[in-house]
C-alpha cells in the first residue's frame, strides 16, 4: 500500500495511507500528475496546522469506504436536504468554534467535499433560526451595513420567496 | 426625499368595503388601515421618487408614456378620464390638476391647485373637494347628511415600511406576515410623524423630516464602518457561501443583514435560489399589486441579474370593480404594463417563469400572448397552470400563441379547467381533444422549444386527454432532445401512447394522483411501458394505484412484472398505495427481488410503504416492504449509499426491520441505520463476520460500475466494503 508525507504547517510530517487521504481532490490530483516514486515523498500543506490534520485524517480513515453521494432528486418538494448526520460524524465533529473554522478551511482547501458539507452543516445548524445580531455577537463580527442599506436589504428580501 | 407613500381616507361609515371598491380597490386588508383621531385611513400607492416619473389619478388608462404609472380611483367627484399628476422633479413632487375649466378642481390642504403645486409629507389631497390641513379633522360629510361619503381624500406620508419592519422583527409574534402591524405600533408612529411634520410646518423650516424619524430597530450599527469581519469563514468567501448553503431561505435573508461580507454572499445564494413573487391575482383593484412590477423593478434591477418570476395573473372579472373593467380600465393597463415590463421594463433576461392564471375571454388570453411572446428569447425554466373554460365552445382567440423559446429545457404544463365540479360531473363536456383549439395551443409550445429536455405534465384535472395529447406531438418529432418526463397520472390511454413515444427516457415519474376511474386498468400495460424505458433509466419514480374493488377482481393474483434488469438506474423510488391489498411488483428471479441483479448500480432507493407496514392491520403495506426488504435473505446489496424509507425515519428506526435493512445495505448510511448497526455489534459480540455468501459468483467477472470514474492507475484503491 503506497504512503505519502503529508507536512503541516507546523512542520510535522504525518506518514498517510494514500487509500485513507485520496478523498482529498487536492491531494490525489497531486499524485496523480507527479506520480509517487517512493514512499519519502513529501506534500507541504502550508495552510493545515499539524492538530487540524491529525483530524482530517481521523475523519478521512473512518469515510475511506464510503460511497460518492447522490443528489437528492431536485424535483421533489423543497424539504430539508439529507441533513442526517450519522452519530460518529456527530461525536467527531464536537470541538471548539476555533478549532471547527480550521478543520472547515483544511477541508475547503483538500478539497475534501464530505468533511467541507459535514463542518458547513454544523456551522449553518449554528445560525438557523438566529437574528442577524445573534449571528453578529457569536462569531464577533462587526456590523458594517449603514441604517440605510439594511433598510434596503429588508425591502429586497421581500420579493424573494422560495420557488 | 426617497419617496412618499399616499393614504386614502376610509369613509366614516363602518362599511370600508363599499367604500374602497368604489375608490377603486378590493376589500381592505384590515391590517393596512391606519386609526388617526377618528379617522382610518390606508395606504392606496407608494409613490417612488424616480426623477421624471408621473402618476396619474383618474379613471381612464391611456398609455404609459404620457401618464406613467395610473392610479385608478373610482371615488365620487373624480374625474371619468384624469384627474390630476404627480411627478417627480428635482427630488420633489409636484401635484397638476388635469381637468379643464368644468372640472370639480384638485385640492391641496384646502387650496385649489394652480399650475404646479409641491406635494409635501403631511399635506392632505383631495380631488372634487375642498379639503382641510388636518387629517384629524378632515371628515367632510356635512353635518345631518346621511349620505355616505365617497370622495377621494388622500394624506401624502412619508413611507412607513412596514414591510421592512416585519422582516427586521419576525420573530415579534404581532407583526403578521403581510407585513402589518395590529393597530397600535402603527398608530404610534403615524402619530409621531404627525407631530414632527406639525411642528417643523410650524417652524416654517420647511425641512426633510427622515432625520427625525424614529424608527424600532434592532443593532442600527452605524459604527465603524470598514472594519474586517473577525470571523475566520468570514474571511474566506468561498467558505461562507458554501456553509450558507446548508441554510433554508429565511435564514439566507437575515444573513444579508449580519455585514457586508455576509450580504454578498447570501445574495448571490439568494437570487439563485429564489423567485420574485408577482401575484397580481387580485387585479389592480387591490393596493398590494397596482404597483407591483413598477416597485420590482426600481428596487431589485441593480440586485438581480436574472428575472425569476412566479407571476399569478388575475381573471377577468378581478380587473376592476364591476361595470370599470372596459377601454381604459385596469385590464388595459395591467396589459400594458405586461408588455412594458417584459419588453425591456425589467432590463434583465428572464430565466425561470412560473405562470398561473385563466384564460376565458379575449383580454385574458390577450395577457397570456403578450407575456409569453415576449418573454420566451432566455427563459430556461417555464412553468404554466393554466384554467381554461373548456365548458365553453368558443375559444376566447383565434390565434394559437406566437411563441419561441429557443432554450427552454424544462417545461410544466397543468391545465385545470374553470369549473372543476360541472366538468366533472360531465365527461362529454371537455372538448379537449376534438377540440382544435387546444390542438393549436399545444403545437405551439411543442415546435417552440427544440432543446426542451424535461417535461412535466399534470392533467389530473382534465383527465387523461391533455397528456395524450401532448404526448402525440413528441411522437410525431416534438421535443427532440427529451430525456425526462414526469407525468401526474397513469391511465391505460396514457400509458398505450408511451409505448409509442420514440425517446430514450433517463428520467421517468409515473404519479397516481387522478381520478380513480381515470387510474391504470391493464397492469400489462403498465409492464411494457417499464420493460420499455428500463435500459434508458437513471432516475425511476413510481407511485402504485390504489386498489378499488373493480380493480382488486381484475387483478387477482396478478402483479406487475419488473424488467430482468436496469442497467443504468441510480435512483429508484417507489411508493405503496393504502388499502389492504397492493398491487405487486414480481420481480423476475425467482426468489424476488435480486439488488445486484436488477439494479446494478443503484445508488439511492427510497421505498414508503404508504402505511405503517408493522402494524397489523395493514396487510398491504407489510406485503409491499416485505417485498424490498425480505425476511429471509442473504443478499446484500453495497451500491446504495442513500437509503430513504420516510416510515423509518420517523419512527426513528424503531421497528422489526431496522437491523435487517442495515444488514442489507452495508453502505447505506444515516443516524438510525448506524445505530442498528452498533446494536448489533454490541449484541453479537466484538468483530463477528458478516456473511456475504449470498453474493453472487458472477460479481467477480463484471467490472464494477462506480460513479467517479475509476482511473487506469487506480488499481492499488481496494473497493470499498469487503469483508469486515
Amino acid at each position: 500500500m503506497p504512503f505519502v508525507n503529508l507536512e503541516s504547517s507546523d512542520g510535522d510530517l504525518v506518514k498517510v495511507d494514500v487509500d485513507v487521504i485520496k478523498c482529498s481532490v487536492t491531494i490525489n490530483a497531486l499524485i496523480e500528475h507527479l506520480g509517487l516514486e517512493d514512499d519519502n515523498e513529501v506534500v507541504p500543506l502550508q495552510n493545515v496546522g499539524t492538530e487540524t490534520l491529525h483530524k482530517v485524517l481521523a475523519w478521512a480513515k473512518h469515510h475511506k469506504d464510503d460511497l460518492p453521494s447522490v443528489d437528492d432528486d431536485e424535483d421533489d418538494p423543497p424539504r430539508e436536504r439529507r441533513t442526517d448526520i450519522t452519530t460518529w460524524d456527530a461525536n467527531f465533529i464536537k470541538m471548539e468554534q476555533i478549532q471547527l473554522f480550521d478543520l472547515i478551511l483544511a477541508a475547503n482547501y483538500l478539497d475534501i467535499s464530505g468533511l467541507l458539507d459535514l463542518g458547513c452543516k454544523i456551522v449553518a445548524d449554528m445560525i438557523k433560526g438566529k437574528t442577524a445580531d445573534e449571528i453578529r455577537t457569536m462569531f464577533n463580527i462587526v456590523n458594517d451595513l449603514t441604517p440605510q442599506e439594511q433598510e434596503q436589504i429588508r425591502k429586497e428580501n421581500e420579493w424573494c420567496e422560495e420557488k | 426625499m426617497s419617496g412618499g407613500e399616499l393614504l386614502i381616507r376610509l369613509g366614516a361609515s363602518p362599511d370600508h368595503l363599499q367604500h374602497l371598491w368604489c375608490c377603486g380597490m378590493k376589500s381592505p386588508v384590515s391590517s393596512h388601515i391606519r386609526t388617526f383621531g377618528d379617522q382610518k385611513w390606508q395606504r392606496f400607492a407608494l409613490l417612488y421618487n424616480v426623477e421624471g416619473e408621473k402618476y396619474t389619478i383618474g379613471q381612464r388608462f391611456e398609455d404609459r408614456e404620457t401618464q406613467g404609472e395610473y392610479l385608478f380611483c373610482y371615488c365620487d367627484r373624480v374625474s371619468k378620464s384624469s384627474h390630476c399628476q404627480i411627478t417627480c422633479e428635482g427630488g420633489d413632487f409636484f401635484v397638476q390638476n388635469l381637468q379643464g375649466r368644468q372640472g370639480q378642481g384638485t385640492f391641496i390642504n384646502g387650496e385649489q391647485v394652480i399650475g404646479k403645486v409641491q406635494l409635501k409629507f403631511g399635506d392632505i389631497l383631495s380631488l372634487g373637494v375642498k379639503g382641510l390641513a388636518d387629517p384629524a379633522q378632515v371628515d367632510l360629510s356635512k353635518k345631518g347628511k346621511k349620505k355616505e361619503d365617497k370622495t377621494a381624500v388622500f394624506w401624502f406620508q412619508e413611507p412607513l415600511q412596514l414591510e421592512s419592519m416585519y422582516t427586521s422583527s419576525n420573530s415579534n409574534g404581532d407583526i403578521h406576515k403581510d407585513g402589518c402591524f395590529s393597530g397600535t405600533l402603527v398608530n404610534m408612529v403615524m402619530e409621531n410623524n404627525f407631530r414632527v411634520q406639525k411642528a417643523k410646518k410650524e417652524q416654517k423650516k420647511g425641512q426633510k423630516s427622515s432625520d427625525t424619524k424614529k424608527k424600532p430597530k434592532r443593532g442600527d450599527g452605524n459604527e465603524q464602518r470598514g472594519q474586517i469581519c473577525d470571523f475566520t469563514p468570514g474571511r474566506n468567501t468561498l467558505v461562507l457561501y458554501e456553509i450558507l448553503k446548508h441554510l433554508p431561505l429565511d435564514d439566507i435573508k437575515t444573513c444579508r443583514l449580519v455585514c457586508s461580507t455576509w450580504n454578498d454572499e447570501a445574495t448571490k445564494l439568494l437570487m439563485k435560489r429564489s423567485v420574485a413573487p408577482l401575484d397580481l391575482s387580485q387585479g389592480y383593484i387591490s393596493v398590494a399589486s397596482r404597483v407591483k412590477l413598477f416597485s420590482y423593478v426600481h428596487e431589485m434591477k441593480d440586485v438581480v441579474s436574472q428575472g425569476r418570476f412566479c407571476l399569478e395573473l388575475p381573471s377577468c372579472s378581478d380587473f376592476g370593480p364591476e361595470g370599470k373593467g372596459g377601454k381604459g380600465g385596469p385590464g388595459d393597463k395591467l396589459l400594458s404594463d405586461m408588455t412594458w415590463f417584459f419588453k425591456g421594463g425589467f432590463p434583465h433576461p428572464v430565466t425561470t417563469l412560473d405562470l398561473s392564471g385563466s384564460v376565458r375571454c379575449k383580454k385574458e388570453w390577450d395577457m397570456w400572448s403578450s407575456i409569453l411572446e415576449n418573454v420566451g428569447l432566455h427563459l430556461e425554466e417555464l412553468s404554466i397552470k393554466l384554467e381554461l373554460d373548456l365548458t365553453t365552445q368558443e375559444s376566447p382567440s383565434s390565434k394559437p400563441f406566437q411563441v419561441n423559446f429557443p432554450v427552454l429545457k424544462q417545461l410544466a404544463l397543468k391545465p385545470a379547467a374553470v369549473d372543476k365540479i360541472f366538468t366533472q360531473q360531465g365527461f362529454e363536456f371537455i372538448e379537449v381533444d376534438n377540440g382544435l383549439k387546444m390542438k393549436d395551443w399545444v403545437v405551439s409550445f411543442v415546435n417552440a422549444s427544440p432543446k426542451l429536455q424535461s417535461l412535466t405534465l399534470d392533467s389530473s384535472d382534465l383527465y387523461s386527454a391533455f397528456t395524450t395529447l401532448v404526448l402525440e406531438q413528441v411522437i410525431q418529432g416534438g421535443f427532440p432532445h427529451l430525456n425526462s418526463l414526469k407525468l401526474s397520472d397513469y391511465p391505460d390511454s396514457t400509458l398505450k401512447v408511451l409505448l409509442k413515444l420514440p425517446r430514450r427516457l433517463e428520467k421517468l415519474t409515473l404519479n397516481c394522483n387522478g381520478y380513480e376511474e381515470e387510474t391504470v386498468k391493464d397492469l400489462s400495460l403498465l409492464e411494457e411501458v417499464i420493460k420499455k424505458f428500463s435500459p434508458s433509466l437513471e432516475y425511476f419514480k413510481i407511485t402504485l394505484p390504489e386498489v378499488d374493488e373493480e380493480r382488486e377482481e381484475l387483478w387477482k393474483n396478478k402483479g406487475v412484472k419488473i424488467p430482468e434488469v436496469f442497467p443504468r438506474l441510480r435512483i429508484f423510488k417507489v411508493t405503496g398505495a393504502p388499502g389492504e391489498v397492493s398491487v405487486n411488483l414480481i420481480f423476475s428471479d425467482v426468489s424476488g427481488l435480486n439488488y445486484e441483479k436488477q439494479f446494478p448500480n443503484l445508488a439511492y432507493l427510497s421505498v414508503d410503504p404508504f402505511e405503517d407496514p408493522s402494524s397489523t392491520g395493514n396487510v398491504g403495506s407489510k406485503a409491499f416492504f416485505e417485498m424490498f426488504f425480505p425476511a429471509e435473505t442473504e443478499q446484500i446489496c453495497k451500491s446504495v449509499g442513500a437509503l430513504d424509507i420516510p416510515y423509518l425515519k420517523e419512527s426513528g428506526g424503531l421497528c422489526e426491520y431496522v437491523g435487517r435493512i442495515a444488514t442489507m445495505f452495508p453502505n447505506a448510511k444515516n443516524k438510525y441505520l448506524d445505530n442498528a448497526r452498533i446494536k448489533e455489534a454490541q449484541s453479537s459480540g466484538k468483530g463477528r463476520k458478516r456473511k456475504v455468501s449470498a453474493v453472487p459468483s458472477t460479481r467477480t467477472l463484471r467490472p464494477r460500475k462506480r460513479v467517479a470514474v475509476p482511473r487506469e492507475n487506480d488499481d492499488f484503491r481496494a473497493f470499498p466494503c469487503n469483508v469486515v
